[in-house]
């Protein structure tokens, strides 16, 4: 199989996804805005996955919760799998909900071997009841969770160990974090398997003021900044395997041709990674 | 008890609701027989989708709108001016640009200047209309000669049993020496016209299902088509026009189809030719409100930072 480029379905962008699909490898779709969907929705979805392979991608499960993830959550995931037949699921880890509050936004819970074996709960209940493993993401933060012992690239690395979950590499989430907390995103990719790298996101953010300096925001509202291509050269390098890159865009939608042309610019990073490999 | 006894209301009611489920029915079984297996695959044609909802006037209506987007055809004299307005090729050039054979059909026609809406009525025989017609019957989104069989099948059984019923119910009511018989006339002809009209439908129940998934795909881009830009030379504006109508897509910005599409409705209206302008400026009002709706919310949603 060949690297492939896609974008996030959105409404927004329906038209011009549909009017470019011979430009678009795969298309990934939110699961959660398609959980209580009318049936016809989500049967327009299949017309959709009929013409192009599409993903499915999660967003409140919080399979890093300590706390466990709701066995409805899963069976409504398991369903919209079970009917689109997506070529894989993802879902983030981090937790969203605790104590009976929702977070309302994906937050990064204390790295320690506690919340890896609940994680690693986590990922085995969840193969068991939709019948696949789900594709892993890491998640920005703007704080470091305090309790943490462990680093965010090995706290990674032994989820991965301790399942068999392949790793949706977000880049941007990669650069912000690195930015944010001050060190290496090339040395973090030294420290993860990166054999086990499945799909790729990228997406754009914003610098925000903050105590300190500036932080990087991680949006989706913006282009890709330049150091995230140069993230992706930079795995393209290293990965054996196939590459699926999805760039994520969730606003402030700019005209197709622009997004086509970050396709473009993705594309031409993984091949110049692959060329740097040979 | 039966029912041919029953008194002048109460068969009424009977009549009704043995009416209603054989519609019912009828209707149930079509949907199974045309609508079944996995979810239509969509086609990669805009025309297509065009002939499949509105047949090959449509279609050509579509490209003619894409083709005057692209600068392949334009409007003569100039859109604005008053008067009867007629589509030209833009240029001999203009025949190696168009991509589909229904847009070198279109070309080809309007290589002398022509009225849109004179042409789009007496044009027979299109090769590329034949084409998308029996491409759409093969892939059971138009009736063939099976369906179109089996959908007339069911109807005259449905109508024969109530017509049956109807006419036993008269002769008894004439035999009794009664003749209020007006109500159930009028009932056994309005099953009738709903009858003929249901087996009459231009797509089956799978055509219908293709468009409403692409109508739900593409959800509220139907309102913020003055967001498209003109003359950009891509699909989009061949497939908005394809899955909604050109109603979706005439626009300030689109103001030559607009134009155009004024010049087609007002002939089939029989309006007078003044009438292309009002309708640009009807277009122009509602094209301005729609831009306000646009760029809001989080489509897909990111779940906050850091998704």
């Amino acid at each position: 199989m060949a690297d492939r480029v896609g974008l996030g379905w959105r409404r927004e962008l329906a038209l011009g996804v549909w009017a470019h699909l011979d430009r678009i490898d795969l298309l990934e779709l939110i699961a959660d805005d398609y959980f209580s969907a009318p049936r016809r929705e989500v049967e327009a979805l299949e017309t959709l996955a009929r013409r192009v392979p599409v993903v499915i991608h999660g967003l409140g499960l919080g399979l890093a919760s300590s706390g466990g993830v709701e066995t409805c959550r899963l069976e409504r995931m398991a369903r919209l799998v079970e009917r689109l037949r997506p070529e894989s699921w993802s879902e983030h880890l981090a937790f969203v909900r605790a104590g009976g509050f929702e977070i309302g936004h994906l937050a990064a819970p204390p790295r320690t071997p506690s919340t890896v074996e609940a994680a690693a709960r986590n990922l085995r209940r969840a193969r068991a009841v939709v019948g696949t493993s789900p594709l892993v993401e890491n998640i920005a933060t703007l704080i470091d969770p305090p309790a943490s012992c462990l680093s965010e690239a090995s706290w990674i690395a032994q989820i991965l160990e301790g399942s068999d979950c392949p790793l949706l590499l977000d880049l941007h989430n990669l650069y912000a974090n690195a930015v944010n907390h001050g060190y290496d995103a090339v040395g973090f990719l030294d420290r993860i398997p990166i054999e086990r790298v499945g799909a790729i996101h990228v997406s754009g953010g914003r610098w925000i003021p903050a105590p300190g300096g500036a932080r990087v925001l991680d949006d989706h509202l913006h282009d890709v900044p330049e150091p995230v291509y140069g993230l992706l050269e930079e795995v393209a390098a290293r990965a054996r395997q196939p590459l699926t890159v999805i760039l994520e865009r969730d606003g402030a939608y700019p005209g197709m041709d622009r997004l086509l042309a970050q396709l473009d610019g993705l594309r031409g990073a993984v091949a110049r990674g692959r060329n740097r490999r040979r | 008890m039966n029912p041919l006894d029953l008194p002048g209301p109460q068969f009424l009611v009977f009549y009704l609701v043995l009416c209603l489920l054989a519609m019912w029915t009828t209707e149930w079984l079509r949907r199974r027989q045309e609508n079944g297996g996995e979810a239509p695959a969509p086609p990669d044609d805009p025309y297509l989708v065009a002939y499949l909802r509105g047949g090959h006037p449509e279609a050509a209506r579509v490209a003619i709108a894409s083709l005057l987007d692209r600068g392949l055809l334009k409007l003569e004299p100039p859109a604005g001016q008053l008067g009867r307005l007629r589509v030209v090729a833009a240029g001999p050039e203009s025949g190696g640009q168009a991509q589909r054979p229904i847009e070198k059909e279109i070309l080809e026609l309007f290589r002398k200047p022509r009225e849109a809406a004179a042409v789009l009525e007496g044009w027979e025989g299109s090769r590329a209309g034949e084409a998308y017609a029996h491409a759409l019957r093969r892939n059971g989104l138009l009736p063939d000669a099976r369906i179109r069989f089996e959908r007339w099948q069911r109807a005259l059984i449905a109508l024969g049993i109530c017509w049956g019923i109807a006419v036993a119910k008269i002769l008894v009511a004439l035999s009794r020496g009664r003749r209020n018989i007006g109500f159930l006339v009028i009932m056994v002809l309005l099953f009738t016209a709903v009858s003929l009209l249901w087996t009459t439908r231009r797509r089956t129940a799978r055509g219908d299902r293709l468009l409403d998934h692409l109508q739900r795909l593409f959800g509220s881009l139907k309102d913020r088509a003055a967001t498209l830009t003109p003359g950009g030379g891509s699909s989009e504006l061949a497939w908005l026009a394809a899955v909604f109508g050109l109603g979706a897509v005439a626009s300030p910005v689109f103001a030559g189809i607009g134009l155009f599409q004024g010049t087609t409705e007002s002939r089939r209206q029989g309006k007078s030719d003044g009438s292309s302008t009002s309708c640009a400026s009807t277009c122009g009002s509602g094209g301005s409100s729609c831009g306000s709706s646009c760029g809001g919310g989080c489509g897909g949603g990111c779940g906050g930072c850091g998704s």
